[in-house]
């Protein structure tokens, strides 16, 4: 079976099967493009450190026989995403808000679609129901509005509050 | 290093929520309301936030009343002309109320009005003149009396004049004289050239004709009827050659006799779905429904039977061969077959491949096991398969009658009346597992070997994917006492689901199986338990489909097939 050696940005080589990362657009593209037939061969991954890409590859792992995202069913309303986390990926994903971002980053770098709708679920989770302040403390955030803009937006969201 | 970590950990998160692309996909799993809240986190946020919201309220309705009129029109004149706009709006009735056309009147798209009183006529064709981009327009209840005639009649209002780009008209009731509601329909018909999708609920008649009468039916590919009695055929059948509807839809249809075979030969090349929500009455002297020879773009076909036993009932639905009549059809649905009333729906050679999802839904309960065999020789190729409240005699004859089955929803009870004969299956575990008396006895010890099942056992059921377990109302018991008979126990849940070679999707109320047992049907099925969920739900996979209720197991009468 083929195999890859990743390189973290703390310079720790990882060999991964091929099959495993295969979920990631960006290695995938990579291997192709490369012709990584090689076993020596190294990608490194500059964006991504060594905790978080063993995170990453037990994931990768974990849902490397999933079929492709089901979208088929010409029963569900169009707007509504799923929201459903199986037991699994709930505990995979119980970590310090800085793994979780640092993983999230990681799958978007890496293009894991799967991991990063994880990811941003499990953050629209954090999200909702807040208020705006809570939300700033949360994710320390600066809000850079000025006292007339924010005004106006709260006119503008009036109408949808109230449902 | 220790002052290190955490201002690093704040960068991160910084430079995550800084990813427009990052921000978008975290926004997608976020209602409305909370959409709203991010647009004043800061200006980025905002910049993320605002056209998701302005796509979403493209969904959604305010609900006015006459004092929010004048708020929100003060909130359109003193914001910025990018302002978010609301473009679908719902009034009690037409408010008269001219700020609210001057301000608004361009950006709105959809209006519903819970009620036109012949007072509210006036203000009505007002706002239909200073609103050009309405595409929806609906009216639940249109209430008319003489009084209106002068209203609708005066020429100052400029229906004539007219034109508008509706291309939806929605009328649920109609409480008018017929002359008045052609008048007035005459009149919005006319001023609708773009017209492509017409609902009606009741008073047809009125409605068909002044399609007819206005030359709008050519161009409507969606046609919804209320009901459909004699007279709706006869017009639609002598008018047949003006539709070439996509889409039909009939509420309940009354009356079949040949008009409406001659109807949709008419419409057979261009009709796509067909429903029929319900059967009113039976049709003696017919062959009940009959399709044309051929309609080769029909991809939805949903008959709903209906729903109460009638003392005597003749056919409902004519012999249909599907392979030759309707070669493109995706889904058939029928709905509401009850006792005694399916079996001269000789539905025949049902297409053996796998495009065609066929689907039955019993409502009412109440077959016995011949039905089932006879049903089972009819549908050979039976993938899905609801049926409400049935003894457990009838479950067992599933397992046998149908196994090609895919999806099976089936909703559970038992009681004294089912289970008479003792010598049958009392529980819902046996009747899953197919063990006897003794065999069960021995299961209850949960050792692995028990032995050959007595009689056939949902594992028969090779292709099952999705089995959902409902149970029952508990007739002729008292309120709040439960037998633990239709549940499923241990024993089922070992020895029976746990061996469905291709479940994916598992979904049961009212059961009462110990978590050791579901970790281990997780386990050997690699299926995932939903925790939130207050019931046991089962799924293969974090983004599977299984979320809504399936069609045939929703209770609207109406509406309840999307297409």
């Amino acid at each position: 079976m083929p195999f890859v050696n990743l390189e973290s940005s703390d310079g720790d080589l990882v060999k991964v099967d091929v099959d495993v990362i295969k979920c990631s657009v960006t290695i995938n593209a990579l291997i192709e493009h490369l012709g990584l037939e090689d076993d020596n061969e190294v990608v490194p991954l500059q964006n991504v450190g060594t905790e978080t890409l063993h995170k990453v590859l037990a994931w990768a792992k974990h849902h490397k026989d999933d079929l492709p995202s089901v979208d088929d069913d010409e029963d569900d309303p169009p707007r509504e995403r799923r929201t459903d986390i199986t037991t699994w990926d709930a505990n995979f994903i119980k970590m310090e808000q800085i793994q979780l971002f640092d993983l999230i980053l990681a799958a978007n770098y890496l293009d894991i679609s799967g991991l990063l709708d994880l990811g941003c679920k499990i953050v629209a989770d954090m999200i909702k129901g807040k208020t705006a302040d809570e939300i700033r403390t949360m994710f320390n955030i600066v809000n850079d509005l000025t006292p007339q803009e924010q005004e106006q937006i709260r006119k503008e969201n009036e109408w949808c509050e109230e449902k | 290093m220790n002052m290190d970590k955490p201002e690093s950990a704040r960068y991160k998160i910084t430079e995550a929520l800084e990813i427009d692309l990052l921000l978008e996909n975290i926004f997608k799993y976020l209602k409305l309301k909370d959409i709203a809240i991010c647009r004043i986190i800061n200006r980025h946020w905002c910049s993320v936030a605002t056209p998701l919201m302005k796509e979403m309220i493209s969904q959604f309705t305010l609900n006015f009343a006459q004092s929010d009129i004048t708020k929100y029109c003060d909130y359109v004149s003193t914001s910025g002309s990018d302002c978010v706009k609301y473009s679908n709006f719902k009034f009690y009735q037409p408010p008269i109320e001219s700020e609210f056309l001057e301000k608004c009147g361009e950006h709105v798209t959809s209006l519903t009005f819970q009620y036109i009183y012949r007072n509210s006529l006036e203000s009505l064709t007002q706002i239909l003149t200073q609103t050009p981009n309405l595409a929806k327009f609906e009216i639940v209840r249109l209430s008319l009396d003489y009084r209106s005639t002068p209203t609708i009649l005066q020429d100052n209002v400029p229906w004539d004049k007219l034109v508008m780009q509706i291309r939806t008209i929605s009328i649920t009731a109609f409480d008018t004289s017929e002359e008045l509601g052609q008048e007035f329909l005459l009149r919005l018909f006319r001023a609708c050239p773009n017209l492509k999708e017409a609902i009606t609920g009741a008073n047809n008649a009125s409605f068909l004709h002044q399609l007819l009468f206005t030359e709008r039916a050519a161009n409507l590919s969606h046609l919804s009827l209320g009901h459909v009695d004699g007279q709706i055929l006869e017009i639609l059948c002598t008018n047949k050659d003006q539709f070439h509807l996509k889409f039909l839809k009939i509420g309940q249809l009354l009356a079949v006799e040949g008009k409406l075979l001659e109807f949709l030969q008419v419409q057979a090349n261009s009709l796509e779905s067909f429903i029929v929500c319900e059967l009113w009455s039976d049709f003696p002297h017919t062959n009940g429904i009959t399709f044309p020879e051929r309609m080769p773009n029909l991809k939805l076909l949903r008959i709903g039977l209906k729903r109460w036993d009638a003392p005597y009932w003749e056919a409902l639905m004519a012999p249909l061969n599907i392979p030759r009549q309707l070669p493109a059809l995706q889904k058939l649905l029928i709905s509401g077959c009850g006792k005694h009333q399916f079996f001269d729906i000789h539905i025949r050679k049902l297409g053996s491949g796998g495009a065609l999802r066929v689907g039955i839904g019993t409502s009412g309960g109440g077959l016995l096991p011949p039905d089932v065999q006879k049903l089972g020789r009819l549908f050979p190729n039976l993938t899905e398969l609801s049926v409400g409240y049935q003894s457990g005699h009838v479950l067992r004859e599933i397992w046998t009658a149908f196994p090609g089955l895919e999806s099976c929803t089936l909703s559970v009870g038992l009681d004294k009346i089912c289970n008479i004969d003792t010598t049958g299956f009392l529980k819902l575990d046996e009747i899953l597992t197919g063990f006897s008396k003794k065999e069960m006895k021995r299961a209850k010890k949960m050792c692995r070997d028990v032995g050959k099942p007595r009689f056939e056992s949902i594992t028969n059921l090779k292709n099952l994917r999705e089995l959902t377990l409902h149970y029952g109302p508990f007739r002729n018991r008292p309120p709040g006492r439960r037998l633990s008979d239709d549940c499923v126990t241990d024993i089922g849940a070992f020895y029976a689901l746990q061996k469905l070679e291709s479940l994916k999707y598992l979904a049961i109320r009212g059961h009462n199986i110990s978590q050791r047992v579901v970790d281990e049907l997780c386990r050997v099925r690699e299926l995932h338990q939903d925790t939130s969920c207050s019931h046991l739900r089962l799924t293969s996979h974090p983004r599977s489909r299984y979320d809504s209720p399936h069609p045939m197991c929703t209770e609207d009468d109406v509406n309840y097939v999307r297409t």
